[in-house]
């Protein structure tokens, strides 16, 4: 491809011949990235605490005083085939009893209890997946040796509740973004389109091919695509930081993710998106026009 | 070489442009176009140039039948020709050099032969000292030899000229006629759109005259039976 330099320098003058519209549209671009960017991060982040409290999140299972021990087996092996279970432990009311008298400092008291124990036998329960965790519990409460549940359900609950609220907030918001800023490239192209008509008659006229004619604009889409993501890339940095300054690093006790730990993946992110919205719009506008004009040399 | 067979041509909106045209036109040739404003002459010249299509019958150029041509094969056809418009269309931020230069580089020559090609073209029809100014420094007869000069750069073996002198005087527009006489002698077939009756008589070559979209008269020797 011998002439892509010239094709690129074309690419690059153009937006600088036309500064004022690019910048309009770098502006709106940059507000787009921004907003989808934050948006990500955000749910990221959600999604991340939502993972830690999952993990944490330990439900202790309380079964029947008169359970045998064939009994705990079975609701042992019930809990461990059950699909959103990550974790079973069996704590016996024994244990209990031993750990509940170790940590009020008296022997006395496991001998003496330990004929007529008060406490119960017991799993302690890890879920994989929190979003389903109302429904894991339905299942656990339906096992006849269950007797109750003990689960902090709130919190696991709201936290579901966010993810799922941000997830098809933030998917229309993108769509809609990605709309607007496809809108607004290809006005843009499409005014130097209009202001390059002239030459791109004369370019039909000599026989140059579509692709020729095409690239350079392309080019200037991919460019304002490129200045926009490096803008935004900053942006976000600078107001990620500051949050996070704000936040202390945690909501909830939980941790946030750091923006040393994902720069590079906004970063490409960032570019991937601004550069492919860039050269989709302008794709747009030019194939309309050389469709619309039918290569036309005179115009 | 160009071929009209039984070429029809009705506008979009009905009207009646070019009706039931028979003409050959051999390579080498050169061919006055003439009429009256309406007849059918930049319609003729148009089908050439694959801008519009015949509604009816058969236009071939130089190999090309275009009925039969895609659309990405139409930069080629284009190529074989150079077509010379009445406004000139250069492009006024280039000085004179880049404006020839651009129609090469559109096509993808490489730098070295740009800078061979366009000063011997620009010399070609009298402009080498003129290689940098810009098209609001020339006179109307200086833009449209820049404008023939961007034509010929690539080397077509047909030129194509609506009306080149309808926007510059009598004396400038003979300079530029001798010009395209003096590029024909050299090979290249050229066709000629024009209303300078003074012109046509000048250089008695070919004339076809077209009247309400038909073939009126096509003199091999010049001039316009009476
Ligand atoms: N794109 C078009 N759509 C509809 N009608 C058209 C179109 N182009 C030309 N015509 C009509 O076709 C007829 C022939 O037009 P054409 O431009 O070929 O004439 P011409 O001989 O070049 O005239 P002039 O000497 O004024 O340039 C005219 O009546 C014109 O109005
Ligand atoms: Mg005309």
């Amino acid at each position: 491809m011998r002439n892509f330099g010239y094709l690129l320098r074309e690419g690059f003058r153009s937006v600088w011949k036309n500064r004022l519209m690019a910048a309009a549209s770098i502006i709106v671009l940059t507000a787009c990235i921004l907003i989808t960017g934050l948006a990500a991060l955000v749910f990221i982040n959600v999604n991340y605490v939502f993972e830690q409290v999952a993990h944490q999140n330990v439900v202790v299972v309380w079964l029947q005083r008169d359970v045998t021990d064939a009994d705990i087996e079975a609701v042992g092996d019930e809990l461990n085939a059950m699909s959103n279970v990550s974790g079973v432990e069996f704590l016996s009311k024994e244990e209990i009893l031993d750990r509940y008298a170790k940590e009020m400092g008296s022997e006395e008291l496991y001998e003496a209890l330990k004929e007529d124990n008060p406490m119960q036998d017991s799993y302690i329960v890890t879920f994989y997946d929190l979003s389903l965790f109302e429904q894991t519990l339905d299942d656990i409460r339906d096992l006849p040796q269950t007797e109750s549940i003990e689960a902090q359900t709130k919190l696991a609950d709201q936290l579901s509740q966010l993810r799922n609220i941000l997830m098809i907030a933030g998917a229309v918001v993108v769509v809609l973004l990605v709309l607007v800023s496809l809108f607004i490239i290809s006005n843009t192209i499409k005014l130097t389109v209009y202001s390059r008509r002239l030459e791109i008659g004369i370019m039909k006229a000599v026989g140059a091919t579509n692709f020729f004619i095409r690239t350079p604009f392309v080019v200037e889409g991919a460019v304002i695509g490129l200045l926009s993501a490096l803008v935004a890339y900053l942006v976000t940095w600078l107001a990620y930081d500051r949050v996070m300054m704000l936040f202390g690093g945690e909501v909830i006790g939980m941790g946030l993710l750091s923006f040393q730990s994902m720069w590079w993946i906004v970063l490409l992110a960032y570019l991937a998106g601004g550069v492919l919205t860039g050269m989709v719009g302008s794709a747009i506008s030019m194939g309309r026009y050389l469709k619309d004009e039918g290569g036309d040399p005179t115009l | 070489m160009i071929e009209f067979n039984g070429v029809h041509k009705v506008y979009d909106n009905g009207k009646k442009a070019l009706d039931d045209v028979n003409i050959r036109i051999e390579k080498g040739e050169f061919v006055f176009i003439v009429g009256k404003s309406g007849a059918g002459k930049s319609t003729f010249l148009k089908l050439i140039m694959h801008e519009e299509s015949p509604t009816v019958g058969e236009v071939i150029v130089n190999d090309f039948r275009l009925s039969k041509l895609r659309r990405r094969q139409e930069p080629m056809l284009r190529r074989t020709m150079g077509i010379v418009f009445q406004d000139f269309r250069l492009i006024q931020t280039m000085n004179v050099f880049d404006n020839v230069a651009f129609a090469m580089r559109v096509v993808g020559a490489k730098n070295r032969e740009i800078h061979k090609r366009v000063p011997y073209v620009l010399q070609l029809v009298g402009l080498q000292d003129k290689m940098k100014s810009y098209p609001k420094e020339l006179s109307g007869g200086e833009q449209q030899r820049v404008s023939l000069a961007r034509a010929l750069v690539n080397n077509p073996s047909l030129i194509i000229a609506d009306e080149p002198t309808g926007n510059i005087d009598p004396t400038m527009s003979m300079e530029i006629m001798q010009l395209l006489v003096e590029i024909n002698r050299l090979g290249t077939t050229v066709l000629v759109v024009t209303h300078a009756q003074a012109l046509v008589d000048a250089f008695q070559k070919r004339t076809i005259q077209i009247k309400d979209g038909r073939v009126e008269s096509d003199t091999p020797e010049g001039g316009v039976p009476a």
